[in-house]
């Protein structure tokens, strides 16, 4: 009999459905893509030429591209900032022995459980001109006098679609941490407490160092996420108004699939790509997402 | 300088889970007192409560004459050791001691001079730049008593703080804890499961079992005049053999007559005024005399197995329905199931009276 289980190929062996279906489902589109970006593709005139990297140079001068780029970019840092904080104050009052902390755990994963698309119809409601709770909210609270257009509105339109996003992900941020917490052995607290550690040094000597791990990979995976940000302004604002909405993904989108201009969509797709890896592994490079401090 | 009072100190935790009964100790200014018992008697909850990590239900905690109970931790001054060791894993060695100082806000260079002096007091001095990951377990022992003493504390609180070292590092560090005590001549309260640690360090030993205290002695008289069985059962090891027994009065004598119907006696009348019937016997090892050959008014049984130990040996012997284990001769040899015959040190004998399990004193022929 042949020897199927050879000890020096086995490995290989038993890897290779993993990398089939990576390949499948993520080297070959990526590959794909770029091979694409390469063309000028046009299904209405059928146009199919190989440019080589000129699409990369049309980007450069694109000015919706930069536009998209910086939304983003200000998207990113916004909605991160806010979901870090309240993620982290939330986690650190769950993390309390307090009474019904399994019910508000619970309620708190809500936002999280629902999908975007619906959540984003919501407060797509909820910003409502004529109708929206929230101008009706601030109106009733005399904080407003006449109707504010959420989403109409140059100033408010990206800042509405943040706050519908830091509503949806921060119970993600809050389950991040809170697990974080609980990591943290509670001696250490007590012996701090008798070594006569307040509040806040206990905060700023245990607390933060010991979460940084579990924050630098929260931070990492929310900010990843949110530089491909795509169905909640999809729904709120379309990219508008006056692609003051406008990101990456749907500047993207809106080539590839509107304007079937595939060649010029795939280079979209190859930059987010690249930005993305590059983020990522300086990232972990700067921070070292090593858990050495545990 | 620290006497440490608990005054009627009870516990309950949520509505009605009673922890700590009615508790009252004094702890002397300098003292190494120890709080022993079984795992989950509350023993860790009376340190807490001692620290102020715990409130008290009821009853007063005072320290040198003053009533503690609503000072926050921060403020009694006192130091604690975890059984964890409790080490800050992203602080190195240094900073792990300096961290109370520095949140005293001690000047810079009194804190480097006070962790040097501790660290050499305590043989880590080349271990500063070391974080806790890079120590071993005995290493890692000795920077969080260096964190307790550097401070210079009324009070050393200390949580089963050998239960997380091997056997072996755990009967050197006793010895160095000891010695560390006479060194610094500070009040210590200290807990553990471990009886053999409870008697080798302490001045005196509280032996804690469902939250009460059963006991709170010198180890030499806990060891010898236990006041309940419970204590009985929970000093020594191994621990005392216990037999249910019946106390007999004919004419002048009296005797316990055991379930299998053998009796030993006790003595007269004038000896051994006793109104309880039903007992326990209770005698330790070593106090039982064992000979391999038949002898007049001993005891006979069936040798269970023989452990040998290199410097006692224990018999496991059979004896109507009961089992009982004595300490013999290092040299000691035989084969299970051979015939064995025993007695005991009458001077060495507890007996408990079966209701309540109390010590029942007597004196002896």
């Amino acid at each position: 009999m042949t020897k199927l289980f050879d000890h020096a190929k086995a490995p290989y062996l038993l890897i290779l459905p993993s990398i089939l279906v990576i390949t499948a489902v993520a080297f070959y589109p990526i590959l794909k893509a770029a091979y694409l970006s390469l063309f000028e593709i046009n299904l209405k005139f059928n146009v199919n030429n190989f440019i080589g990297i000129a699409n990369y140079f049309q980007l450069l001068q694109d000015n919706s591209f930069f536009n998209a780029l910086l939304n983003t970019l200000y998207f990113v840092g916004v909605s991160l900032f806010f979901e870090l904080i309240l993620g982290l104050l939330i986690a650190l009052v769950i993390n309390q022995p307090l009474k019904g902390k399994g019910l508000v755990k619970a309620v708190i994963l809500i936002p999280w459980a629902i999908p975007t698309v619906v959540s984003a119809k919501m407060w797509k409601w909820i910003f409502n001109y004529d109708y929206g709770i929230l101008n009706y909210l601030l109106k009733f609270l005399h904080l407003i006098s006449d109707n504010w257009n959420w989403l109409g509105s140059k100033t408010f339109a990206m800042n509405s679609a943040i706050l519908a996003e830091i509503w949806k992900t921060t119970p993600f941020m809050v389950l991040l941490l809170f697990a974080g917490l609980q990591v943290i052995p509670e001696d250490l607290y007590k012996s701090a407490k008798v070594d006569g550690a307040g509040v806040w040094y206990r905060f700023w000597h245990i607390t933060l160092p010991l979460l940084k791990p579990t924050l630098l990979v929260a931070v990492l995976f929310r900010a990843l996420d949110a530089f491909r940000v795509f169905d909640v302004i999809f729904v709120l604002t379309g990219g508008g108004p006056a692609d003051t909405t406008e990101v990456l993904s749907l500047y993207t989108y809106k080539q590839l699939f509107s304007l079937s201009n595939f060649g010029y969509g795939s280079a979209l797709a190859v930059v987010t790509f690249v930005c993305v890896m590059v983020f990522s592994s300086l990232f972990i490079k700067l921070f070292g997402l090593s858990l050495e401090t545990r | 300088m620290c006497e440490v009072i608990l005054k009627n100190v009870t516990k309950i935790f949520g509505k009605d889970n009673l922890v700590i009964d009615d508790v009252n100790l004094e702890i002397k200014d300098k003292e190494f007192f120890t709080i022993v018992g079984p795992s989950g008697c509350g023993k860790s909850t009376i340190l807490n409560m001692i620290a102020g990590l715990e409130e008290v239900s009821s009853g007063a905690i005072i320290f040198d004459l003053k009533t503690v109970n609503d000072l926050p931790p921060a403020r009694r001054d006192v130091a604690m050791v975890f059984q964890s060791y409790a080490l800050y894993p992203h602080k190195n060695v240094f900073e792990n001691i300096a961290f109370p100082l520095k949140i005293r806000k001690f000047p810079k260079a009194e804190v480097k001079e006070r962790v040097k002096k501790t660290a050499s007091v305590l043989g880590i001095q080349h271990l500063l730049s070391r974080k806790p990951k890079e120590l071993s377990g005995g290493q890692r022992q000795r920077v969080a008593l260096g964190r307790a003493i550097v401070r210079k504390p009324r009070v050393f609180l200390l949580d089963e703080p050998l239960s997380n070292l091997d056997a072996k590092l755990r009967v050197y560090m006793r010895a160095e804890l000891k010695k560390l005590h006479k060194e610094i001549q500070t009040t210590m309260i200290y807990v553990t499961h471990d009886q053999a640690e409870a008697m080798t360090l302490s001045d005196r030993v509280a032996i804690l079992f469902e939250g009460r205290i059963q006991q709170c002695d010198s180890p030499q008289m806990v060891y010898n005049f236990p006041a309940n069985k419970v204590v009985a059962e929970f000093i020594g090891s191994p621990s005392m053999n216990f037999f249910e027994g019946e106390l007999i009065r004919e004419d002048d004598k009296t005797s316990v007559r055991f379930t299998g119907q053998d009796s030993f006696f006790m003595g007269g009348e004038k000896e051994l005024e006793l109104k309880e019937k039903e007992v326990f016997f209770g005698v330790r090892p070593e106090d039982v005399i064992i000979s391999l050959e038949k002898k007049q008014g001993w005891f006979s049984g069936k040798i269970f197995a023989v452990e040998p130990l290199g410097n006692a040996t224990y018999v496991d012997i059979e004896w109507n329905m009961e089992r009982l284990k004595a300490e013999a001769e290092p040299e000691f040899h035989a084969e299970p199931d051979s015939p064995i015959y025993f007695t005991f040190k009458k001077e060495k004998i507890h007996l408990f009276d079966k209701r309540e399990g109390k010590r029942l004193n007597f004196t002896s022929l």
